[in-house]
């Protein structure tokens, strides 16, 4: 909705918050067949809108707020098969810092780069959460797309794991109506479509300024994702392990967030 | 060309730079922007196109080799696929060729004492190659001091 605004001045969009409706007519699974738009938020008194930059600043100050770093180990990825990337002839050149060696032509990536990336992604995603963002899972790996879609119901978020139709973020107030608010994080369980070609929606979100984190092969192009995290997408252990963190993350930021809000709503009780 | 000019499609200084020209307000700040100037990834995500490797230049990717993968080349050469199979639904499998290469099992001598010995006398050939490469290299650089 801002977003839209600041990109689009001249449409005057109702300052709705209207929850992202599954974007594909084709699938429609039957719990969010009867989706209402949600009622508008009222505005916040500004005491309690400083409250709230307050919290938003101290989450800011630590730089492992939510412990992601905890959550798992680079044994783990090893265990996983997150190192195993395509073979020599599939590389792409911008992956050539990212991959830690060639073993009779296979495409090892380098584990300890993955983990720093791995933990900067689910500290951003983290954050996002906290801050109440909607977060859209894609990937178009046929064999994982059950697997993401129910990490994201569980999560509380949202997933797009079908056909990608070209105008979904770049055409939204065409084919979805006004006021429509976009995601604020999407995250690639893979980048590549499957004619092994770069994603749409890795451009399209790009072009609606809104952050990527993706899970980027020995054969994708990372230069776009704006937190890659190099890493297998095609081994089930991997992708597996990979919708646990984020599960794991966002579930953990969004308690903390309900746990601050209570905390500070008794604190207020106090004090009035 | 225009095309070839780097551009970065988001970046923190556009929105930065639409709330203080006034064009996007405070209330519509994204939600990331905070995060994401707190936490700046390793690499801004300018957008990069591939370029083709031409001539001869070199692959920067190293390939891997370790020193077993001389021994086990070797007893490829003599015995083939090995006795027995892989049996990779064991983690913990080692095969009689790893067993080779991490310094020798006594198991492969009583099964075919033969064929043991030309793997043995294949691996002394080794080790008396590698011994002349490096008496070869000591007498290089004695010359070279000299």
């Amino acid at each position: 909705m801002r977003l839209l605004q600041s990109v689009l001045p001249r449409l005057a969009c109702v300052t709705t918050r209207t929850s992202l409706s599954v974007p594909v007519p084709r699938y429609q699974p039957k719990d969010q067949l009867h989706r209402h738009a949600e009622v508008p938020t009222p505005t916040l008194p500004e005491s309690v809108q400083e409250e709230n930059n307050r919290l938003l600043a101290d989450s800011l100050k630590h730089s492992d707020f939510f412990h992601v770093s905890e959550l798992f180990s680079l044994k783990d990825l090893f265990n996983a098969r997150v190192h195993f990337g395509h073979k020599k002839g599939c590389r792409n050149r911008l992956m050539e810092p990212y991959i830690f060696g060639c073993r009779l032509e296979q495409d090892i990536i380098d584990l300890d780069q993955s983990v720093l990336h791995l933990q900067q992604a689910l500290n951003f995603t983290a954050h996002c959460a906290y801050r109440k963002g909607i977060i859209l899972f894609v990937s178009r790996i046929r064999q994982f797309a059950h697997l993401i879609e129910k990490t994201a119901k569980e999560s509380g978020e949202y997933a797009h794991a079908r056909y990608w139709q070209g105008g979904l973020l770049t055409n939204a107030h065409v084919q979805y109506g006004t006021g429509i608010h976009l995601p604020d994080l999407i995250i690639f369980l893979s980048t590549m479509n499957n004619i092994f070609e770069q994603h749409v929606a890795v451009r399209d979100a790009a072009k609606m300024n809104i952050p990527t984190v993706g899970i980027v092969d020995s054969n994708c192009n990372p230069t776009l994702i704006t937190y890659p995290i190099p890493g297998n997408d095609d081994s089930p252990s991997a992708v597996k392990l990979y919708c646990k963190l984020f599960k794991m993350t966002i579930l953990r930021a969004k308690d903390k967030r309900r746990q601050m809000d209570l905390l500070h709503g008794i604190q207020e009780e106090l004090t009035e | 060309m225009k095309a070839s000019m780097p551009y970065a499609f988001l970046s923190l200084a556009k929105v930065r730079d639409l709330l203080r020209s006034g064009v996007m307000k405070e209330s519509e700040k994204p939600c990331w922007y905070d995060v994401y100037a707190a936490f700046p990834p390793t690499r801004e995500p300018v957008y990069q196109k591939q370029k083709e490797r031409f001539g001869k230049v070199q692959d920067p990717v190293q390939a891997i080799f370790y020193q077993e993968d001389l021994i086990r080349a070797k007893f490829y050469e003599v015995y083939g696929n090995g006795p027995r199979p892989f049996e990779l639904t064991q983690s913990n499998f080692v095969s009689t060729c790893q067993s080779f290469a991490s310094g020798g099992s006594q198991d492969a001598g009583k099964r075919d004492p033969v064929l043991d010995l030309t793997l043995q006398d294949l691996l002394k050939g080794l080790q008396e190659d590698q011994e002349e490469q490096a008496q070869k290299e000591g007498r290089l650089q004695t010359q070279d001091e000299a």
